[in-house]
């Protein structure tokens, strides 16, 4: 007799589905398993991704494989400085019906899909970057007066080159802080030089099955939101956040020196989201302390906006998060 | 399962877990506290029981130990705190995950969904299982179980420290100088006390009074041995010049002459011989009592008679003086007296002699008082840097001997034979001196102005012919006697031989020629 609760059973499937998606986008992907684990947390917990890394180090196909492993529809944008608004959401163009008639009909853009690549976002002007923004945060996207929401999971991966490239523009505040996890895609290893070699230089591609259903991601979702977390757990989470934010009682030294502003809510919401991914990996029903410190960096990195002082001498947000997890007081008892 | 039986079984497994947490903070507290008490205890317990008498040293104790007691209590009860605490502390303790302390969180908001659900029973199956004696073991911290006998021992000695007896005499015990100096000044001052049973006289008592005083001061180390010099020389001179202020000086040197008369007759044998002994109370006594037998008729005319012949002779051989310092005229008032006869007049003349005896024998006093300061003086400056070098540690016996044995021989050309106090008194006594001191047997013959020892110091030494010396024995006299004493000496010393040698040599070499 089978006592364990729905709970328990969700549970249970969420942990075998993640690691069967991860297990899938191994084929094709070489290494990089936390940043693989992160993405599919950012997925789960409803999030959008931001990755960033120099060109050529397998960002897109990362989405790509995603994309394959997903019963979901999917669409890419390749982001371009002469790239419009309407490029992305869509535009009404004039059409003639069957009794000859015209009228203005919405052609959706490729926003209208249920995994977005946004590859290069950084290569487009701020005002089609901003594009974005609605569909990001609302999961609808508004043309003319009409809202038209789009299909669950709506799930953007944006990856963009570092900022000190030529031909960037930096993303705008509003926009980075739609995105749940920035994560930072490293150069591989050597022997994950050596696999990536094997793997593409053959007659036949690795290719990644479908792994879950549309119903199945949403299904997911809803799991990792059920989980638990304990209202000390929460304070101490909040506390992070507030100790980003110079001034305040808990900032630390490099916080008051280097940061104009720190992290917003949604930094708040992507950690305890993120920890509540990682609790149930760990096969665990609370949410731990060290599950909030593990995803505090890649949910916080870009919701720091530094001073100028910050940005000419050009401190990593990574090493004021690290900062602020050292000296971050112990969940109170 | 509800909400409360799930708290339940979740207290109830925390309680365990508390109880453990309890012992365990409790014993390192306690090991902690003790490691710091103790030692502070055994050193205030060791400073008392050594200058303090020791009387403060149980509190001390008790206190030390309740405080590893007590403490331990409240410390561990303010540490274990709620139950929500310890169930941090177990999370931590055991990596659980905040699975207990979130469980609780979660009992206390009150009703479970289902997922709360799940993660308390998740909660409560791991705290059941945990190993609460394990994780919570009683050892002792690191070093604590080393260093905890340690400190227990160091806290049961210190009840042990013997208390502190200070020596009596700091100088003498270390400076074999300063004790021997120490020891003249207490020879002084018996002399002076033996004195003062003789006769009491304010300036003996004051004397010895500031003799004390000066013995004690040097004895604690609070004056040298200068201000020792300078001070007994200020005695002196104040003695002298007390003596000075008397003016009577010149009775003393007639009472001899006064002597003879009186042992020439036979009324006046008993106040002759008294007065030849030196004893003038009782010569003035006698003088009284003659005075009482002439009232009562109790003299013959022939006796009378040959003793104012006797006196005549004798006032004849006074000098002229004021009538205060001479005898004269007591004595031929007196020799009319028992020509006429006519006892008034006696008595009012033996009176007046009876008055001057006792100011002559108060004038001696003071004198030999100024001999022994004088003696004490010198001894002081010639007591020897190191002790022990003869077999033993120098005796200061310079004042017995000047009063047992006759003086040690130190006298100058002005005062043969005399040395020591009562010099010139001893009838066995060697001009040696005690053979067995090292003092005696070497001695400049020195004429000291000021004062001798580490202050500035004047010393004159008087040269002159062999003719002019004021000796009058003649070496053949006294070379016997001397030989006869260094003999002596060496065989009483454990001298060496070759030594032995030496002195014999150095007697063979002197013997007066005509001896030969």
């Amino acid at each position: 007799m089978n006592d364990k609760s729905e709970f328990e059973t969700n549970a249970a499937a969420f942990v075998d589905a993640f690691l069967k998606v991860k297990a899938e986008i191994g084929k094709v992907i070489v290494g990089q398993s936390r940043l693989v684990e992160d993405v599919l947390t950012a997925l789960l917990s409803g999030g959008h991704v931001l990755l960033e890394g120099v060109p050529g180090i397998g960002k897109t196909l990362l989405v790509h494989t995603l994309a394959d492993t997903l019963h979901c529809q999917f669409s890419r944008i390749q982001f371009t400085p002469d790239l419009m608004p309407s490029d992305i959401i869509g535009t009404r163009i004039v059409v003639e019906d069957e009794d000859g008639k015209k009228h203005f009909n919405f052609q959706k853009g490729p926003v209208f899909s249920q995994v977005l690549l946004a590859d290069e976002i950084n290569r487009a002007t701020p005002k089609t970057q901003s594009a974005l923004l609605e569909a990001m945060q609302e999961k609808s996207v508004t043309v003319s007066g009409d809202t038209m929401k789009l299909g669950p999971p709506f799930f953007v991966i944006a990856t963009q080159n570092p900022l000190e490239m030529e031909g960037t523009y930096p993303l705008p505040e509003a926009q980075l802080d739609r995105f749940m996890f920035k994560l930072n895609v490293e150069a591989p290893s050597l022997d994950e030089l050596v696999e990536v070699a094997r793997r593409t230089t053959k007659r036949e591609m690795p290719k990644a099955s479908v792994a879950l259903s549309e119903q199945e991601v949403l299904a997911l979702m809803n799991v990792v939101r059920d989980v638990p977390i304990a209202g000390h757990l929460e304070v101490y989470a909040a506390g992070l956040i507030k100790a980003t934010h110079p001034g305040y009682e808990t900032a630390t030294d490099l916080v008051n020196k280097y940061v104009k502003y720190g992290s917003s809510p949604r930094g708040l919401q992507a950690i305890i989201l993120g920890a509540k991914v990682r609790a149930l990996l760990d096969r665990r029903f609370n949410v731990a302390e060290e599950d909030l410190r593990a995803v505090a960096t890649p949910a916080l990195r870009h919701r720091l906006l530094l001073n100028f002082e910050g940005e000419a001498e050009e401190i990593p947000t990574d090493k004021i998060i690290s900062e602020v997890l050292e000296s971050a007081k112990a969940v109170a008892a | 399962m509800d909400t409360h039986s799930h708290k339940d079984t979740l207290k109830t497994a925390l309680s365990g877990a508390r109880r453990k947490m309890f012992a365990q903070s409790a014993t390192v507290i306690s090991a902690r506290t003790a490691l710091v008490a103790l030692p502070v205890a055994a050193l205030v317990i060791a400073i008392d029981q050594r200058w303090g008498g020791g009387g403060a040293s149980l509190v001390v104790g008790a206190i030390a130990i309740l405080t590893i007691i007590v403490s331990p209590l409240f410390l561990g009860l303010a540490l274990l705190g709620t139950h929500f605490r310890s169930a941090v502390h177990i999370d931590d303790k055991a990596s659980l995950k905040n699975r207990i302390s979130s469980a609780w969180h979660f009992l206390d908001e009150g009703e479970l969904d289902e997922p709360r659900r799940v993660q308390v029973k998740d909660a409560i199956h791991h705290a059941t299982a945990l190993n609460y004696e394990a994780l919570f073991s009683r050892g002792l911290p690191g070093a604590a179980s080393v260093l905890l006998p340690l400190v227990t021992a160091a806290f049961i000695l210190s009840f042990l420290v013997p208390e502190y007896a200070p020596l009596e005499e700091v100088q003498a015990g270390t400076d074999l100088r300063s004790q021997y100096q120490l020891g003249e000044l207490r020879l002084l001052e018996e002399a002076i006390e033996g004195d003062l049973e003789g006769a009491a006289s304010e300036e003996l008592e004051e004397v010895l009074e500031m003799l004390r005083e000066m013995e004690e001061q040097f004895e604690e180390g609070e004056i040298e041995e200068r201000d020792v010099m300078i001070q007994l020389a200020r005695m002196d001179e104040e003695v002298a010049r007390k003596m000075e202020d008397m003016g009577v000086q010149n009775l003393a040197g007639e009472v001899d002459s006064l002597a003879a008369p009186f042992m020439a007759s036979a009324a006046g044998a008993d106040v002759g011989a008294a007065l030849k002994e030196g004893d003038f109370s009782k010569a003035s006594q006698a003088l009284k009592e003659l005075s009482e037998k002439m009232g009562a008729n109790e003299l013959s005319p022939e006796e009378m008679a040959q003793l104012s012949e006797n006196l005549e002779k004798a006032a004849s051989e006074f000098e002229e003086q004021p009538d205060a310092s001479t005898f004269k005229g007591d004595v031929k008032k007196a020799a009319e007296a028992l020509k006429q006869p006519d006892p008034s007049m006696f008595d009012d003349a033996v009176q007046s002699m009876g008055k001057k005896l006792v100011t002559v024998e108060k004038l001696q006093n003071m004198k030999k008082l100024r001999d022994s300061l004088q003696m004490a003086k010198l001894n002081m400056g010639q007591a020897p840097e190191k002790g022990g070098e003869q077999g033993g540690e120098p005796t200061p016996s310079g004042f017995e001997q000047g009063k047992t044995e006759g003086g040690r021989g130190t006298g100058n050309s002005d005062s043969i034979g005399k040395g020591g106090l009562d010099a010139g008194k001893g009838k066995t006594g060697s001009a040696f001196g005690d053979a067995s001191r090292l003092a005696d047997s070497y001695r400049e013959l020195l004429k000291i102005k000021g004062m001798m020892g580490k202050g500035p110091t004047e010393t004159e030494t008087e040269y002159g012919e062999t003719e002019d010396a004021d000796s009058e024995v003649s070496t053949k006299d006294i070379y016997a006697e001397y030989a006869a004493v260094a003999e002596q000496a060496i065989d009483r010393e454990e001298i060496p031989l070759s030594h032995r040698f030496h002195v014999k040599r150095y007697f063979q070499a002197i013997k007066p020629v005509d001896e030969e």
